[in-house]
């Protein structure tokens, strides 16, 4: 190994380190946004246990708040990632379908900004 | 020649072996394209053996046939943004030559975690996707420092192999 070699690694480890800490330090916001291609479709209150079915052209998405948290329940995608990512509640968290151009973001009600790219 | 083109034959179903190995293997991040990259392994020995252009080759052809055979027009597109940020890189790094095979093995799979995400933020046009960056980066080191070695230490028996 070559001193650059370490130099990649640890900085690698370290950005890697910095996010992981901020990530752990976000509290449980209550508000997830829910995103087709881009577009916010709706706000929803995470406090308040519903399932919700989103469906664009033939991509559907079924999606369940439980708990204070939400997931992806079902899709009619080729690979269930959404699925697999499971229940998410902490603020800044992301569930995407990549196939559907699908997203679920949890927000802090309050910040003045969102995650979205115009 | 004839030797050259059997060996990257020889390469490429290499790579889609580790491909299909890979496909086996429960995904941790449930992110499309973002994997361990065993299949990195037969890219770095190609760039070391022959070069940049029989690379890029190689692995176009693995993604083609790995695509259609266990996966979807989707995912060849996928598979093909982070595949050719990862080849770029790693033949800069070759280049410049600062770095050992373990170093250029990690930017490499670093490099095509990175495009991927950057790709589903494009398409999902959400950026909090990035989020799942730190997983990403930590996979790629680990992924790349085994193909480093594993590249590093079986590179002279193939060299010798491939000038005979």
């Amino acid at each position: 190994m070559k001193k650059a070699d370490w130099i990649l690694i640890i900085t690698g480890l370290l950005i890697a380190l910095a996010f992981v800490l901020f990530l752990l330090t976000q509290k449980n916001s209550g508000y997830a946004n829910v995103y087709y291609d881009g577009d916010l479709i709706e706000t929803i209150n995470l406090n308040i246990d519903k399932t919700y079915t989103y469906q664009f052209e033939e991509n559907t998405n079924i999606v369940s708040v439980n708990n204070g948290q939400i997931a992806v329940i079902e899709s009619n995608c080729p690979n269930k990632d959404c699925i697999n990512m499971g229940y998410i509640s902490k603020n800044k968290q992301v569930i995407v379908c990549l196939p559907h151009k699908f997203s679920i973001s949890v927000v802090n009600k309050n910040d003045d900004y969102d995650f979205v790219i115009e | 020649m004839k030797k050259k083109v059997a060996f990257i034959g020889l390469l490429i179903a290499f790579g889609l072996a580790l491909s299909f190995l890979e496909s086996l293997i429960p995904q941790v991040i449930p992110i499309p394209g973002v994997k361990l990259g065993l299949a990195n392994f037969a890219v770095l020995m190609t760039l070391y053996l022959f070069g940049f252009k029989e690379a890029l080759i190689m692995n176009f052809a693995r993604i083609l046939l790995a695509s259609m055979m266990f996966g979807s027009a989707f995912s060849f597109f996928y598979a093909l943004s982070g595949a050719l940020l990862s080849i770029l890189i790693e033949v800069l790094l070759i280049k410049i030559d600062k770095m050992s095979e373990i170093g250029v093995s990690v930017a490499g799979g670093i490099a095509h975690n990175v495009g991927q995400i950057l790709l589903a933020i494009i398409i999902t046009k959400t950026i909090g996707v990035f989020y799942y960056l730190p997983f990403l980066i930590v996979s790629g080191i680990l992924a790349g420092i085994v193909i480093g070695i594993l590249v590093k230490k079986l590179r002279p028996v193939l060299k010798r192999i491939v000038k005979d």
